[in-house]
């Protein structure tokens, strides 16, 4: 995972919104990658198949999307969405609740963390 | 949930699989006719390099209800049509959601399909149409 990946990782995790979702892909320094699964029922616990205290690899498509969801979730507004912000250099997260709010970050997962790190 | 928003989740994720630009993903939710739910850990492939169901349940459809699954279709959506930037929008004069690629304070430019611009009720429409639509 490259350095910023991994940056993205660490600042998600420590989110008070942040929570593992089933289908995430996660890093451990010590093992191959490994996903984080919920074998029974919607309110069973989440199962680490791997080590813990492992981080988020945003560069998952199934694992970007559960951060999204995780956005929305914290926001409460399920029509969150992601794109290209003005000059289409950057990616961009518009919240609408408690006045238009802009996130912005090079990438589409470092606008989504942004966001989660700014819900109240 | 009503049956009827069931069914068409159902109907929506057998339209998936039907599409040629379709491949299973390591993360994927799978739901089989039983109601058996399964997460895709790892992918073995078959000499086309195509993922084959060998469980004991009936062919399995991905459920399209879970972000995971949706993040993932999204990932199909946007190698099918060769565009990273492609995302899925609320539409802005309904409740509806269309896919696209869009620049902040523009609105989306949609992807076409057969019938004019994808728009539809749920992500998980318009990213179908959205992969039946691609070339």
């Amino acid at each position: 995972m490259n350095p910023e990946l991994e940056e993205l990782g660490r600042r998600a995790v420590a989110c008070k919104h942040w929570h593992w979702m089933p289908g995430m892909l996660y890093n451990h320094p010590k093992d191959r990658p490994s996903l984080a699964l919920r074998p029974e029922g919607p309110n069973a616990p989440i199962i680490m198949c791997g080590p813990g205290g492992g981080l988020p690899i945003f560069s998952d498509p199934a694992t970007l999307g559960c951060l999204l969801a995780l956005v929305r979730e914290a926001w409460s507004d399920q029509s969150i969405g992601i794109f290209r912000s003005a000059l289409g250099q950057e990616w961009c997260v518009l919240i609408q609740k408690g006045g238009l709010q802009g996130f912005h970050a090079p990438t589409d997962a470092g606008a989504l963390v942004a966001a989660l790190e700014a819900a109240p | 949930m009503s049956s009827e928003q069931l069914e068409n989740f159902e109907e929506l994720a057998r339209r998936a699989v039907a599409c040629k630009h379709w491949r299973w993903m390591p993360g994927m939710l799978l739901v089989t006719k039983a109601d058996n739910r399964f997460r895709l850990v790892e992918l073995d492939f078959d000499a086309q390099d195509r993922w084959e169901w060998k469980g004991q349940y009936s062919t399995p459809v991905p459920d399209l209800r879970d972000p995971a699954t949706l993040g993932c279709l999204l990932a199909l959506v946007r190698e099918a049509h060769g565009d990273p930037e492609i995302v899925v929008s609320k539409y802005e004069y309904s409740d509806g959601w269309t896919i696209g690629t869009q620049l902040e304070w523009e609105g989306i430019h949609s992807l076409w399909g057969s019938d004019g611009a994808i728009w539809g009720w749920s992500e998980a429409e318009v990213l179908v149409k959205a992969l039946e639509a691609a070339p």
